[in-house]
């Protein structure tokens, strides 16, 4: 039973930088957009995060900056999507520059090569009163700090703002972009401030990797998080109610991959176990998007409208209205 | 108006190959006309891994100190780009091209299409035979890593001793049943429990999980042989009052007190030895298997590492001159012959291995 316990400790806190990449994926593709630089909004609050922490001595400080970070990432990703770049040649881009830029000022300015390790502490754990000190409970619960606690409530405050006006306007613009921009909503300014805030998101889960957890960076510290968190976003449906099981799926088969070894599981069968989960949870994904022409419809609205308005105008006689706003 | 263009696009290639053309003779005069020796090194990765490419970077300074050469590091940052980074390397003539962990098959063909550049490989290239220019060191650690884990199962109170091993392969496997064999040694009845990780050598989150979940089930030391992820090892060491063992490099001060030893890999002294071979002419080419009896692997306290016995417990750092002559002692017994060591990468199937469970 204590070995459960651990295990889902284990689980939820590996859960917990996959699940603000997870949200971040969700906002960005209700709004509409194809959000594929969240690895590298993830590395950089990461970076920020611990950089500022060490600097100011403050954790929170260092939170703040490193979702401030990651938003910054997601304003020029905004910007660029109002001057109709391509997104998903520039989200490649944004990853590839965050991971070498932050390798370049490591090694720079803070003396550590590959890994940047300042004295600071990590957030501290919550101590939830009387439930930690149960013998059971009290082992899932140890460890846990409030970014933990954090990631888990904003999705539910998600899945409450999604059924207020503005969330109804950020689902409309990124369902039917024309019919919303008819209906005199500002579709680009939505998108614009949706990318600015998962960005900041996914900066907090890069937070939690290097401050919440560990107290420090190396290089590629996120190691595919973000990827991961978009996974599990698609396998959620972009449906806040199923985000965390999604997300959770990741973290727990992580985590099992590392505990089961302690019962003579063999190595081979437990590494199988994240890469087996993300394929099985990629064939789901695929198999209702082929019914759905889900990721056909993600596609085209995540290419800028711009660009598509441009490849309407020459064709007037067209019958098609669809696209047009 | 695209006949301009053209016209001047033209004109740009031409200046450009003319320019190309400049660069490429310029560097072979200047090796063939000053006798200063020149080495390249290539690494198939950033420096910063706290490994392998680190520690050949710091060889190949060490080379530019002591025997006056120069050259550059180059860094291909994928498997894709070895080959082509190679070849514009080999087009600059350096005396000798070193480079450890690359692909080998990009590395064998630029090899055999250039019989008068000489390469070197400071560690590991698993192939069956080598061109004439080539020579590669092998580095075995397993005799290192016995004496890891001999300090480890001396050191350990709760009989239970763990390590974290980057990937399931011979390579790693290596480091663990040398340790395995040590700790032992030291304590036939203790149990030694390895959690391997998904191949993921930077990923210091996972590798923390995989230390915490082996100190809650009683490990009091762990063996951190995972990159990157090793820096996790240590953090979750660090959190929970225990124990680690280090690799590769000297990391005794990546988390001082907690650190016990770090078992070397000295692929600076490879990268160090193979410059000053094709400096003296006595470059030879084929395989040079290596280890503790050639000073290229070792404990860390070899070279002087005190940072356990300065910040480590009381009770613990009285028991180290003890050990350390235990230690000095098993040295000496395998250095002579008398002590084998398994080793699971050149010889899995033999006694030692087989008797610590290899391949069962």
């Amino acid at each position: 039973m204590i070995f459960l316990a651990d295990f889902l400790n284990s689980g939820i806190r590996l859960t917990t930088p996959i699940l603000f990449a997870a949200i971040a994926s969700m906002l960005s593709a209700r709004a509409g957009v194809l959000n594929l630089a969240i690895e590298s909004k993830v590395l950089m609050g990461a970076f920020v995060g611990i950089l500022v922490a060490a600097t100011t001595g403050n954790t929170v400080v260092g939170v703040i900056a490193a979702a401030a970070a990651g938003a910054v990432i997601g304003a020029i990703m905004a910007m660029a999507h109002l001057f109709g770049v391509d997104l998903v040649v520039l989200a490649i881009g944004l990853n590839i520059l965050t991971l070498q830029s932050t390798v370049f000022f490591m090694r720079s300015f803070l003396g550590g090569v590959g890994t940047y390790k300042p004295d600071v502490d990590t957030v501290p754990a919550i101590v939830v009163p009387l439930l930690s000190d149960l013998p059971l409970v009290g082992s899932v619960l140890a460890r846990l700090n409030w970014l933990v606690y954090l990631a888990y409530i904003l999705v539910g405050l998600i899945a409450i703002w999604f059924r207020t006006r503005p969330g109804r306007h950020l689902l409309a613009v990124g369902e039917a972009p024309g019919a919303a921009a008819s209906a005199g909503l500002k579709v680009g300014r939505t998108q614009v401030l949706t990318l600015i805030a998962a960005g900041a998101i996914a900066g907090l889960g890069g937070a939690y990797l290097s401050i919440g957890d560990l107290g420090l960076f190396t290089r590629n510290m996120s190691a595919e998080r973000g990827w991961i968190g978009i996974t599990a976003a698609l396998l959620a449906l972009n449906k806040p109610a199923f985000l965390i099981p999604a997300a959770g799926i990741f973290g727990l088969a992580s985590a099992a991959s590392i505990r089961l070894q302690q019962f003579d599981v063999p190595a081979n069968l437990t590494q199988f176990i994240p890469q087996g989960a993300a394929f099985v949870a990629l064939v789901l994904v695929g198999l209702r998007a082929k019914s759905r022409g889900q990721v056909a419809r993600l596609w085209v609205r995540s290419s800028p409208l711009s660009l598509r308005r441009k490849t309407h105008r020459p064709a007037p006689m067209s019958t098609s209205t669809q696209g047009e706003y | 108006m695209t006949r301009t263009r053209m016209a001047a696009a033209a004109a740009l290639a031409l200046t450009g190959v003319l320019a190309l053309a400049g660069c490429a003779s310029e560097p072979t005069a200047t090796s063939t006309d000053d006798a200063t020796f020149t080495y390249a090194l290539v690494t198939p990765g950033a420096a910063g891994d706290g490994g392998y490419i680190d520690s050949s970077i710091a060889g190949a300074k060490l080379a530019e100190q002591e025997l006056g050469v120069t050259g550059r590091v180059v860094e291909a940052e994928s498997v894709s780009q070895q080959e082509a980074v190679l070849r514009s390397t080999v087009a600059t003539h350096p005396d000798i091209i070193l480079a450890p962990g690359l692909d080998p098959d990009s590395l064998l063909a630029v090899a055999n299409e250039n019989p008068d550049q000489l390469f070197g490989v400071p560690s590991d290239i698993f192939v069956d035979e080598l061109p004439d220019n080539v020579q590669a060191y092998s580095i075995n650690v397993n005799d290192s890593s016995f004496l890891g884990g001999f300090v480890a199962g001396s050191l350990t109170t709760t009989k239970k001793v763990g390590a974290v091993l980057g990937g399931d392969n011979p390579g790693i496997n290596q480091f663990f049943y040398g340790y395995k064999q040590g700790v032992l040694a030291a304590c036939p009845d203790c149990v030694v429990t390895p959690s391997y990780l998904n191949n993921e050598y930077s990923d210091p989150s996972v590798g923390q999980e995989a230390a915490l979940a082996l100190y809650q089930a009683g490990n009091d030391i762990v063996y951190a042989v995972a990159g990157l992820s090793g820096q996790g090892v240590f953090a979750a060491a660090t959190d929970q009052g225990a124990y680690a063992i280090g690799v590769d490099s000297n990391q005794d001060g990546d988390a001082p007190g907690t650190v016990i030893t770090s078992v070397m890999k000295r692929v600076d002294m490879t990268t160090f030895n193979l410059i000053k071979a094709a400096l003296d002419g006595d470059f030879q080419s084929g395989f040079v298997a290596a280890g503790m009896s050639d000073g290229v692997s070792g404990l860390s306290w070899d070279d002087g590492s005190t940072v356990f016995a300065d910040n480590g417990p009381a009770d613990m750092v009285a028991q180290l001159p003890e050990i350390q002559t235990q230690v000095d002692d098993y040295k000496a017994q395998i250095l002579a012959g008398d002590l084998t060591v398994c080793d699971a990468l050149n010889d899995p199937t033999s006694a030692d291995c087989v008797a610590l469970g290899l391949g069962s």
